[in-house]
């Protein structure tokens, strides 16, 4: 029905996923990316774009291939294919995608931007490690800058986080699931960040309407071959024709 | 003497050393150099090192935030003593992340390395509106507004600014930089700002040179 389909996923979505796929059998073809890419998005799109021309130059190409990133920074601007339209979601980062609401009602969501947010994949590569890191992190800034500065930079590292009112669980109905003992992780993070957890409903109807073929134009953008992607001023989706695809 | 003294203010810096900084600067003052001799040949000199290093990946963010770190530590001495000095202002530059943006650690970077370069910096924090940065450039007479985005979600308000600016009376007075990760220099030009840079030392190199000039 929709053709053979790869999906390019960000590993922030590995949980959700994972479940998604299995209990609906869809035959498609994973690649994750290591979550995080978005901190430098010049990397973010050599490596989507690597991924892209490996799934085109393989012996069965696919006839579409799923991005499950949001624009992260511009990190997918510019990325490119010669034959397969690239569809991903209308989203500037990907906790819409894991709310499950479209990028408007999540941007309405009061106190959207001073919320921490968490998710299994959020907590598992970036949060969680960050948190139990801290005394290693310690450790190498003493013995490279003594204690004094070292702990001036641990308090400048966590200076980020006094910027959020509160910290926000992503909550599947499946979240236990998904991601055992997941509310204690949360809570551990939140603690060491100075936060409280709260519990955001979470949905799963946006990723499961992408991974049955993506057929709503307002939630989907489809890229076309030799086209390149880019933001309006006003924060759309545009397509310009590449001259730089042989 | 002297040289010697400016020469161990530069290295201590370098190294993030902000209490052996503080006590040398203390010494130097007591030996009776200027505040400006010290700022210019022993602190700001360090932290020119460190901007070169930090722009050729020498060394990376902890190391420049602790040198600046010792910078301040040394300026706070000199404070007092430069406004007595009657000391000739470099330029005076307002700083803040846009609407709705609160990924202020390269906004931060990019207001120490631009105090180390004899600029002052008006840090409005994050989620600054249009209106509050250029209410403040007039309160400030500021030749230069510098404002960041990270997200692409927040990088659309920059046009607000440009708008702001030239709806008011700093319109044609003002130069707009701007900088983040989703930021480059075509957006810069599609929204009207004057200068797109894309790290901190770059951009405090630019304000110096645009206050300079102006």
């Amino acid at each position: 029905m929709h053709g053979c389909i790869s999906i390019i996923a960000c590993e922030v979505f590995r949980a959700e996923l994972e479940l998604l796929i299995e209990e609906f059998q869809f035959s498609y073809t994973v690649h994750f990316l290591p979550q995080g890419l978005h901190d430098d998005p010049d990397q973010l799109r050599v490596r989507v774009q690597g991924a892209i021309d490996e799934l085109e130059s393989s012996p069965c190409p696919p006839d579409r291939i799923f991005l499950f990133y949001g624009f992260c920074g511009r990190g997918l601007s510019g990325v490119v294919s010669k034959r397969t339209p690239l569809v991903l979601p209308r989203i500037h980062d990907c906790i819409p995608l894991l709310l499950g609401i479209p990028q408007k009602e999540k941007n309405a969501l009061a106190g959207s931007e001073k919320t921490f947010w968490m998710s299994p994949g959020w907590l598992k590569y970036s949060q969680l490690p960050f948190a139990t890191n801290r005394k290693r992190r310690f450790e190498e800034y003493k013995e490279k800058f003594g204690e004094d500065s070292a702990n001036y930079l641990i308090d400048m590292e966590y200076s980020w986080l006094s910027e959020y009112t509160s910290a926000g669980l992503i909550c599947w109905d499946e979240l236990d699931r998904m991601s055992p003992g997941i509310e204690k992780t949360a809570d551990f993070v939140a603690r060491d960040a100075g936060l409280e957890v709260r519990k955001v409903r979470g949905s799963r109807q946006y990723m499961l309407e992408f991974l049955n073929g993506a057929e709503n134009e307002d939630l989907f953008f489809t890229l076309p071959p030799r086209n390149t992607l880019s933001l309006s001023l006003t924060g759309d989706f545009l397509a310009t024709p590449s001259d730089e695809v042989e | 003497m002297s040289a010697a003294i400016l020469e161990e203010i530069s290295q201590n810096l370098q190294q993030g050393k902000a209490n052996e900084v503080a006590t040398l600067v203390q010494k130097a003052i007591d030996e009776g150099m200027t505040a400006q001799q010290i700022l210019d040949g022993g602190l700001m000199a360090g932290m020119d090192v460190i901007g070169v290093r930090f722009k050729n990946n020498d060394i990376f963010i902890p190391e420049v935030l602790i040198a600046a770190r010792a910078m301040a530590a040394g300026t706070d001495l000199l404070r007092p003593l430069l406004v007595g000095e009657n000391v000739e202002k470099k330029g005076t530059v307002i700083i803040g992340t846009i609407k709705d943006d609160l990924h202020d650690i390269g906004k931060n970077l990019v207001r120490m390395m631009m105090e180390s370069k004899g600029l002052d910096v008006i840090d409005l924090g994050t989620d600054v509106s249009p209106e509050q940065f250029v209410e403040a450039a007039i309160e400030h007479n500021a030749e230069i507004i510098a404002c960041s985005a990270l997200l692409t979600t927040t990088m659309v308000h920059i046009k607000d600014v440009v708008t702001a600016i030239a709806e008011s009376e700093l319109a044609g007075k003002v130069k707009l930089m701007i900088g983040g990760a989703p930021v480059n220099d075509d957006f810069r030009e599609s929204v009207g700002a004057d200068y797109y840079t894309p790290d901190a030392s770059t951009a405090a190199e630019k304000a110096l040179e645009i206050c300079t000039a102006a």
